[in-house]
């Protein structure tokens, strides 16, 4: 990634320890700063410095590197600072709460199928108090859980699990991440919806507009 | 004790500069566009950042805040350079410091001198 070939290893070394202190902060703007500091050393060495005093001048990788850490990732607005959680991440958190709490809600309460059984009455035949055979009508109401379970929980668990997923990915990783396990919620709520209906619409919402709001990495 | 002291004022320092910092870059670039290494002696120079390297995240800041942009220039020592020049939006907030830091400088000034 860096091309620090042909360097005296005093500078080489410099860039290389101002690489692996800046790895936590976003891509673009750890780029933007080696770059700067690259450009810096081709310069002073073109003017005559030596790689000692360039090295000097520069100073400490860690307190640069420190700096960087302190004032954060450059936003839209710099001097702006998001403590906590960031927008994106709280509708992620949301998301997934919708997605379980509906998921147990539908296997659990909402009664899926419905049997009716019907018998011929023999108590009122036998009787004879009245010529019309009465029908005895039994509707039985049984939820996902009763029929399914538990090889119901393996697919019901899917949903949830997309929706968690986003709020395990950290720096770079959040972006695709976030954005490929919403796309597989999206198939996955299209899917459930033939059989339950749009129950995880509310999830699938929050999950799409994290997607849009300030996340925790920068876009530059 | 002494370095107590010392550690004491660098705070201060540091502190006292964090604010101030990107309107005096945009300050020396303000008439005429100039290269990483003549903008970090100059600060240096002044005593505004400790280390010439730490200009690069306060650039990069800048950069994404649409304070300044930068392109590459050929110098006149035939070598393309980066120089870094300040947006409509840098200039603009520039002219606004220079009217929030007279007043409040001045201020300060009056009651460190023990005005009442």
């Amino acid at each position: 990634m860096t091309t620090t070939s042909g360097l005296p290893p005093v500078l080489r070394r410099h860039l290389e320890e101002l690489e692996r202190l800046l790895a936590p902060q976003p891509f673009d703007y750890r780029r933007e700063v080696l770059d700067g500091v690259r450009e810096h050393i081709a310069e002073a060495l073109a003017e005559g410095a030596t790689p000692a005093e360039i090295v000097v001048r520069l100073g400490d990788p860690a307190s640069l590197a420190a700096q960087a850490g302190e004032q954060g990732a450059p936003e839209a607005e710099p001097s702006r600072t998001r403590p906590g959680m960031s927008p994106a991440r709280v509708l992620q958190l949301v998301a997934a709460a919708l997605a379980l709490g509906v998921t147990v809600f539908v296997i659990l309460v909402t009664p899926a199928y419905t049997t009716v059984t019907t018998s011929m009455s023999s108590a009122h035949e036998a009787s004879g108090e009245s010529p019309a055979p009465d029908l005895d009508v039994v509707v039985t109401q049984e939820t996902v859980w009763m029929l399914n379970a538990p090889y119901i929980l393996i697919f019901a668990a899917i949903p949830t699990l997309l929706a968690l997923v986003p709020l395990l990915a950290r720096g770079r990783a959040w972006r695709p991440v976030s954005i490929t396990s919403t796309a597989l919620l999206v198939v996955v709520a299209t899917a459930f919806s033939a059989s339950f209906g749009w129950f995880l619409a509310p999830a699938l919402l929050a999950a799409v507009i994290a997607l849009v709001v300030p996340g925790p990495v920068s876009r530059s | 004790m002494l370095s107590c002291m010392v550690s004491e004022r660098e705070r201060i320092a540091t502190n006292l500069r964090k604010g101030i910092l990107e309107y005096c870059v945009l300050a020396l670039l303000n008439h005429e566009p100039r290269y990483g290494v003549d903008l970090s002696r100059r600060l240096t120079a002044r005593g505004l950042i400790a280390s010439e390297g730490t200009l690069y995240p306060l650039l990069s800041r800048m950069r994404a805040a649409g304070l300044v942009d930068s392109e590459w220039l050929e110098s006149e020592a035939g070598r393309p350079r980066r120089y870094y020049v300040p947006t409509e939006r840098g200039r603009s907030q520039l002219e606004e410091f220079q009217t929030v830091w007279a007043p409040l400088r001045d201020a300060v000034d009056g009651l460190m001198k023990g005005a009442s």
